[in-house]
């Protein structure tokens, strides 16, 4: 643990670094996040097409992992919602058989390969145990070809949002926000949703974002400066609520292994001298920006988690504790 | 002289007027017919006698409906004041008097622009009495009176003239911020009564809309300043009772026009508002504008407007003015509207930090109170 803190380069004061339990990482076999490593090291797991017809049926179900429970409590379905409109997004929708009316979704957003359905299996059981639903919209590739970057052509923000008002009318989506989790290109689509519209999100968790919007002045995507063109005014607008998004509980997660860039991992001079040359470093220097930025609003730090053992692979990332953290972060949401 | 009158069929055969929507028919119990005498926002039945500028009266409900020669309305007895229709005084002569507005405010022409037709020319019939004898006024249908409630975020829209965008900013940032999770209200504290902004205000799907008619005016040309600081406040204190967390308020008309100057250059009412739109239709009504308020001690948290639809007007004024400029697209989207918000609060000093809609985010940081559906504002430290 404390290896792991030392070895992030941009640290030099105490942003949390935080292993989390084990237990999730044993998970039994048939599990979701069994499932998910089948997508194999550095993949995020590709779960095919998500829609529907991929399962057979509207409703699947699943059950939790049943160690410690009586099975019933902790059951769930999943089922396929599907894009409202041209401009609508899907989503897997993990629905306990007993929702708490009043616990909050997790919604949770894929990677680049769009790993839909395992999104919601991998936070299904653990959400299930609290009574919450998961909800894992997809970003298709042919709408949604930079939804990470959230106000590219199309607006991910927008339809995002708007998913999260039509699944409140279905009553999946108890109050105004929303705990939000996203791994790889979601992370990095839920940070910039977070920092736009900081009132949808109740808690925030990053795992593995591959580079970030920083909380500095270089031009936007990569800070809150005024960029060129039609990136001009995102920069300032997320500045304006800066102090907001900073007051939500947020939890920047990483493998501990993630700290070789790969081909996806978008590389320049600026970036890397900005933010580091891998997700690892990255996410460090991202925390500790955070942090700075909070301090000096007299708001709490975030919390950063390496995870150990995972490298840039969504299921190792799970295993190593991402399940909790999304579900239950260190710090109480305000 | 009072005569007794069958109410019930003046309730059925008049078309009721979109001023007269407070007003409760039953309290109808008589007709005065000295209508010379009638005060602004006196009810007033009247004959349509020749068709005019105003081929259609508002109802109650919101729809405009077609006037017909000899047809029976009940308008409310007011002023008008604009440039580009009336200027007319709330004083009734047996023999005539002209519908100034379409919402249903009657009066007397005294200017008009030169582009419109004669007003529509009506036969007042008498004024509408309660049991009590008295002519029944608006002000006795208000909104009860009430204080400006404390931790509401307001903000004024402004503008260069009638028609330069105002209603449609105030729209379409309440619409923005609602999206954004706020519960707004869209409220109008001057001008002359008229469903149109009222229409617009609820289609943006502001939580709590009204306007002056609400506090009791037909129309708030030459009425008393104190009145319409009274009126102002009001419409903030209920729009608060509704759980409005953010208020915007539209000052009708120009800058220059009487009852908005004095209301702008009272620092009272500068003060009760958090930030300031102006909305102008070019680039030298903007920079005319713009000078004014900022004379004020005013710095307009964004220009809208129908100048933001010309890129060329935008350049101008950016080049002169320095001055975000945000059209009705960028208004509505909850991102802009948002962070405009949040600009116009860090520039009181204060902060956001509260703003569930009544959700699970409830709770505050910093230590103010804030309950569910309340956008807590704070001084920051």
């Amino acid at each position: 643990m404390g290896d792991l803190v030392a070895n992030c380069p941009a640290l030099g004061h105490p942003v949390r670094a935080t292993a989390p339990s084990p237990a999730v990482a044993m998970a039994p076999s048939g599990t979701p996040a069994d499932a998910g490593r089948s997508g194999g090291p550095n993949e995020e797991p590709s779960g095919g097409r998500s829609g529907a017809p991929s399962v057979g049926s509207s409703e699947a179900p699943g059950e939790a992992p049943s160690a410690g429970s009586s099975g019933a409590g902790t059951a769930f379905t999943r089922r396929w919602i599907a894009p409202a409109g041209r401009t609508g997004l899907g989503a897997w929708i993990a629905q306990p058989r007993r929702p708490d009316p009043a616990a909050p979704a997790l919604v949770a957003v894929h990677g680049i390969k769009r790993g839909v359905r395992e999104q919601a299996a991998a936070f299904a059981p653990l959400a299930a145990a609290a009574g919450r639903t998961v909800i894992a919209p997809e970003f298709d590739a042919l709408r949604w070809p930079s939804f990470q970057q959230a106000v590219r052509r199309g607006r991910a923000d927008l339809a995002f949002a708007r998913l999260l008002d039509d699944l409140g009318l279905q009553g999946l989506v108890p109050g105004p926000s929303v705990d939000l989790v996203g791994y790889s290109a979601g992370a990095q689509f839920a940070h910039r949703f977070a920092m736009l519209h900081p009132q949808r999100v109740r808690r925030l968790t990053l795992c593995a974002a591959g580079w970030y919007t920083m909380p500095d002045e270089a031009p936007f995507p990569y800070g809150l400066g005024a960029g060129d063109g039609a990136a001009a005014p995102w920069g300032p607008l997320m500045q304006a609520r800066l102090g907001e998004y900073l007051a939500l509980p947020i939890t920047i997660t990483v493998g501990a292994h993630d700290d070789v860039a790969d081909v996806h991992t978008r590389r320049n001079p600026a970036l890397d001298g900005q933010q580091g040359q891998d997700r690892r470093t990255r996410a460090c220097r991202y925390a500790a920006a955070l942090e700075r930025a909070a301090r000096q609003r007299g708001l709490p730090a975030p919390t950063l988690a390496v995870l150990p053992g995972a490298g840039h692979d969504f299921a190792a990332c799970l295993a190593a504790g991402l399940g909790p953290l999304a579900l239950n972060a260190r710090r109480q949401p305000r | 002289m009072i005569v007794e009158t069958d109410a019930a069929l003046i309730a059925r055969a008049a078309k009721w007027a979109f001023t007269t929507r407070r007003v409760d028919r039953s309290a109808v119990a008589g007709l005065d017919r000295h209508v010379a005498a009638a005060r602004p926002g006196d009810l007033v039945l009247a004959r349509v006698e020749r068709i005019g500028a105003h081929k259609r009266v508002q109802l109650v409900t919101g729809r405009p409906a077609a006037l017909y020669v000899g047809d029976l309305v009940v308008v409310a007895c007011g002023a008008r004041y604009a440039p580009d229709q009336f200027e007319g005084l709330a004083t009734l002569a047996p023999e005539g008097a002209d519908l100034l507005a379409g919402g249903g405010v009657v009066g007397t022409l005294r200017e008009a622009n030169a582009r419109m037709g004669a007003p529509t020319r009506l036969s007042p019939i008498g004024l509408l009495c309660g049991r009590d004898g008295r002519a029944i006024n608006l002000a006795d249908h208000a909104l009860t009176p009430r204080a400006r409630p404390d931790g509401m975020v307001v903000i004024a829209g402004t503008g260069a003239a009638m028609n330069a965008g105002k209603t449609t900013a105030i729209a379409c940032l309440a619409h923005g911020l609602t999206r954004a999770g706020h519960r707004v209200a869209a409220l109008k504290a001057t001008g002359t009564g008229a469903c149109g902004d009222v229409n617009a205000y609820h289609d943006a799907g502001a939580a709590y809309v009204a306007d002056f008619v609400d506090a009791g005016m037909a129309s708030t040309y030459r009425e008393p300043h104190e009145r319409l600081v009274a009126g102002l406040d009001t419409l903030l204190g209920h729009a608060g009772r509704a759980g409005c967390s953010v208020a915007l308020v539209e000052l009708a008309d120009g800058l220059f026009q009487r009852e908005t100057a004095a209301l702008m250059a009272d620092p009272a009412v500068r003060a009760r508002f958090d930030g300031v739109l102006y909305a102008a239709r070019d680039a030298a009504s903007a920079a005319g504008g713009v000078a004014l308020l900022r004379g004020l001690g005013i710095e307009p948290a964004v220009l809208t407007g129908l100048i933001a639809a010309s890129p060329l007007a935008v350049a101008e004024a950016g080049a002169a003015l320095s001055l975000q400029v945000a059209d009705r697209d960028v208004l509505a989207d909850p991102a802009h509207a948002g962070a405009l918000l949040a600009r116009i609060l860090a520039g009181r000093g204060m902060a956001a930090v509260d703003m569930a809609a009544g959700g699970a985010a409830g709770g505050t940081v910093g230590g103010a109170a804030g309950g569910a559906g309340a956008l807590t504002a704070v001084r920051a430290a």
